[in-house]
């Protein structure tokens, strides 16, 4: 494959870690234009891992997440009372600290001869890891890609089981979901901790890639865009988000047609393409369509081996 | 007067000015948000298609302050306009979220207009006067004073449309109950787009105002103005229009007295802070209203 | 004794929706309530359910004060509720709408649910499609999922028309059990004659009267709060 869809398809997955964290919170009926801050200390605290404390990966990237998590944590905590709008843009306000305060961050140590570590405005570079133990991006890509399949993988089995049941109904009305027994308010904490956990991985695999990351890229933008996500693509499915990374960036980067006016045509396909499809393009009506067909499908041919004429009983 | 009384009288003096085109960009922000019931994300970027035109306009046919504040006027009313059909009227009420990244989709196209038609960072824009006026050992620029002067008017302008004309009468009893307004035979989907559009010109006057008293016009303009209108609305107390007068004048304070105090970096990280604090603390704002009847009080439990 | 209710007070703002209100309960009794809007019949259901803290009384269910507990903890005690206006999950199917999700669910529970509401041949479709009245029979399904101990019923003929409110007067009939208590709260009063020998009188948040319900039509009071004093 090469360089460069190593690379973008690299991004895609990365990206879709965020995607899927705004989706968990959507689920609990949150709307979070913050996620970002939760991809940004993972990507501090992965990178300082490898660069600083000179950690092998998997545990640094486990450091990204439980920042990520405890963060997350805490800000439900802070913001337990607060719903829709309100939520959001508390969200956004603790997001934009988060970015603020990296930017006044600097703390660096001397790893032979060279200072390593977050530097304020200038960033955090040389996460060198992946350059010292010769990990090739194609190599890396297969990580991201497992890591992702993995974390899809557990969302999926968890949306089937009462668990998931419980957060979605806590998220559609949670006047309703508490009657029913929900404690909605526990749901959303663990909610909140675990996207901040999917952020948080994510971010540490970002700091990877890029070896450089600086408070600028974990803006408002990224936050707005990874829950653009979940809503085009669907919240049916875990997978609705990552289809809708796969849109914005995997159409985008290969469209080379519209050089220059881009966004105005996928702006415009965006926005035609909610009228049409509300609730994004794997929405529940959809998925419950999709597994009945399905379910449909695997009953006929199961009844026509039985049937069969020449079967030996 | 010590030296720090008058640091700080100053510092309430600029944050009153700057605070008034805040309070222009909530109170848009405030007439959308109370009759949509949804956040429009492109609120910021059709006051920037404005001012951009009006940019474009004096940049290329040389034309004056006022010509161009027209243009900025009219130019986040169309803009306005376009949001309002593509990103909300198509939309049943359930469906804000759809509104939500639909108006996001629309802020991405019109940075990228923006950005074709003006490609560089930095754009002129027209003064509006130069100049200062000493009060003692407080000293007040002339153009910020316009700027309040203008912003008072329209506020006041405003404030008359709400509450002396059937026009206003028909936005009042939509933001109260949309479904008991289109009972009463209340022409609700002409008043939203009216609403929209007339929020989307206050917006673009505010924008003018604060181009001007810049002297030029970036692309992060849209952004920018939509967080502060964001924040602004946010601090005053949802969707109250004295609200969005009182949070626009307490940024603007608070703003100067940290930059004055911290710099401009930690003057961003106060004013979030402050948000922030507000919202966990008083989620009805400043002028915010408790619990009346048995829906709220229920969903504050849960 | 099941349920009852000390003193229970509440107000909203200037208004006091309910009014030092006291209710006892035992299992296997049928509650009628009745009265004009805003009465408070709602303000109670939601009280008792623990959606709305009152400001002076208690609430005791089974033994236990659940005046101050979280409305999910006063679910699982037992105590079940439906609504006047029906309020489903609509984009989940028919059986994810019964289904209890603070246990596992036994094999067959939700075929027995949904065959007691005659709602089994639809297990798999979605709620936002159903028919009213076949919403209101999932609602039911729903709250008897868990076994509750006391089932308070809002309205559940609002709506529906002479045919369905007998099929749903049928359906209520077989829900009550010697261990399970009822409160219908009912604007239509031959359903109430039907189902509930004792009807307890709401006006204004406060508990006018209490008794049969012949008793009760017959009463001035009852005359006054739906006609209007002077009647």
């Amino acid at each position: 494959m090469d360089g460069y869809l190593v690379g973008v398809f690299s991004n895609i997955g990365i990206i879709s870690f965020l995607a899927v964290s705004a989706y968990v919170l959507l689920l609990a009926g949150e709307v979070s234009f913050g996620q970002q801050a939760f991809f940004a200390i993972g990507a501090y605290a992965a990178g300082m891992g490898t660069a600083m404390m000179r950690w092998p990966l998997a545990p640094a990237l486990l450091l990204g997440a439980s920042a990520g998590a405890l963060a997350a944590a805490a800000l439900g905590r802070a913001t337990l009372r607060l719903s829709g709008l309100h939520f959001a843009i508390a969200t956004l306000a603790f997001a934009e600290m988060v970015r603020i305060v990296f930017e006044l961050f600097t703390w660096q140590i001397d790893i032979g001869g060279t200072l390593v570590g977050p530097n304020g405005t200038n960033g955090f570079g040389d996460i060198r890891y992946l350059f010292e133990n010769e990990i090739t991006p194609a190599e890396y890509l297969c990580a991201i890609y497992l890591l992702l399949a993995l974390v899809l993988a557990v969302l999926m089995v968890l949306d089937r089981s009462r668990f998931g049941r419980a957060l979605r109904q806590a998220g559609v009305d949670p006047v309703l979901a508490e009657l029913q027994g929900v404690p909605v308010v526990r749901m959303r904490l663990v909610a909140a901790a675990a996207a901040g956990a999917l952020a948080g991985l994510g971010g540490g695999l970002y700091a990877h890639l890029l070896t450089y990351v600086e408070p600028r890229n974990f803006d408002v933008m990224l936050g707005v865009h990874s829950l653009a996500y979940g809503l085009i693509g669907g919240l049916g499915t875990a997978i609705g988000p990552v289809v809708g990374v796969l849109i914005d960036i995997g159409l985008l980067e290969s469209s080379r047609l519209f050089v220059g006016y881009r966004m105005i045509v996928f702006g415009g396909l965006v926005a035609l393409l909610l009228i049409v499809r509300p609730r994004g393009l794997l929405d529940e009506r959809t998925v419950h369509w999709l597994t009945t067909r399905v379910r449909d499908l695997i009953d006929a041919a199961a009844a026509r081996r039985r049937d069969h004429p020449l079967r030996r009983r | 007067m010590s030296n720090l009384t008058i640091d700080l009288v100053q510092n309430t003096i600029d944050g009153v000015m700057v605070g008034s085109s805040y309070a222009l960009l909530a109170l848009g922000f405030t007439l959308i948000f109370g009759t949509m019931r949804r956040l429009n994300l492109a609120y910021g970027p059709t006051i920037m298609a404005g001012a951009y035109l009006g940019a474009y306009a004096f940049l290329h046919l040389g034309i004056g302050a006022f010509p161009v504040a027209v243009l900025v006027l009219v130019g986040a009313a169309l803009a306005g306009l376009y949001v309002e059909r593509l990103c909300f009227r198509p939309f049943a009420q359930t469906a804000a979220m759809a509104s939500m990244v639909s108006s996001f989709a629309v802020w991405m196209q019109i940075e990228e207009a923006a950005s074709l038609a003006l490609p560089r960072h930095l754009n002129v824009f027209p003064a509006l006067v130069s100049g200062s006026l000493g009060l003692g050992p407080l000293f007040v620029r002339l153009d910020h004073v316009l700027m309040l002067v203008i912003a008072a008017a329209a506020t006041l302008v405003v404030h008359w449309a709400l509450y002396r004309t059937r026009f206003g009468l028909g936005v009042r009893t939509v933001i109260d109950h949309r479904r008991a307004a289109a009972l009463v035979g209340v022409p609700v989907r002409r008043i939203l787009l009216l609403a929209f559009v007339l929020a989307s010109a206050v917006g673009g006057l505010a924008g003018f105002l604060i181009a001007a008293s810049e002297a030029q016009i970036t692309p992060m303009f849209g952004m920018w103005a939509t967080t502060k209108g964001l924040i602004a609305m946010m601090l005053g107390g949802l969707g109250s229009v004295p609200g969005a007068l009182v949070g626009g004048l307490t940024l603007g304070i608070i703003e100067a007295q940290a930059q004055w105090l911290l710099g401009p970096h930690l003057r961003d990280l106060v004013a979030w802070g402050v948000l922030f604090a507000v919202l966990a603390l008083w989620p009805g704002g400043l002028m915010g209203a408790a619990a009346v009847d048995d829906a709220t009080a229920v969903q504050r439990r849960v | 004794m099941l349920l009852q209710l000390e003193g229970v007070t509440i107000r909203f703002g200037g208004v006091e929706a309910l009014r030092d209100l006291d209710l006892a309960l035992e299992p296997g009794q049928v509650l009628g309530l009745m009265g004009p809007n805003g009465c408070g019949k709602t303000t109670l259901f939601n009280v008792i359910t623990g959606l709305v803290r009152c400001d002076a009384g208690r609430v005791v269910f089974r033994g236990q004060d659940v005046t101050r507990l979280a409305p999910h903890a006063i679910a699982r005690a037992g105590i079940a509720r439906t609504f006047q206006t029906v309020r489903l999950f609509p984009q989940m199917t028919v059986a994810d709408n019964v289904a209890p999700v603070d246990a596992p669910t036994l094999p067959g529970q939700i075929d027995e649910l949904l065959a007691a509401v005659a709602l089994a041949h639809r297990r798999e479709v979605l709620a936002a499609e159903l028919s009213l009245e076949d919403q209101r029979r999932l609602e039911i399904a729903r709250a008897l999922a868990r076994s509750p101990s006391l089932v308070l019923m809002d309205e559940p003929t609002a709506g529906l028309n002479a045919r369905e409110t007998e099929a749903m007067a049928a359906l209520i009939r077989r829900i009550v059990m010697p261990t399970r208590a009822l409160i219908l709260s009912e604007h239509k009063g031959h359903v109430i004659a039907d189902l509930c020998p004792r009807v307890m009188l709401l006006d204004q948040g406060h508990k006018v009267l209490q008794g049969p319900p012949q008793e009760i039509f017959a009463s001035s009071a009852f005359r006054s709060c739906h006609l209007g004093v002077g009647n």
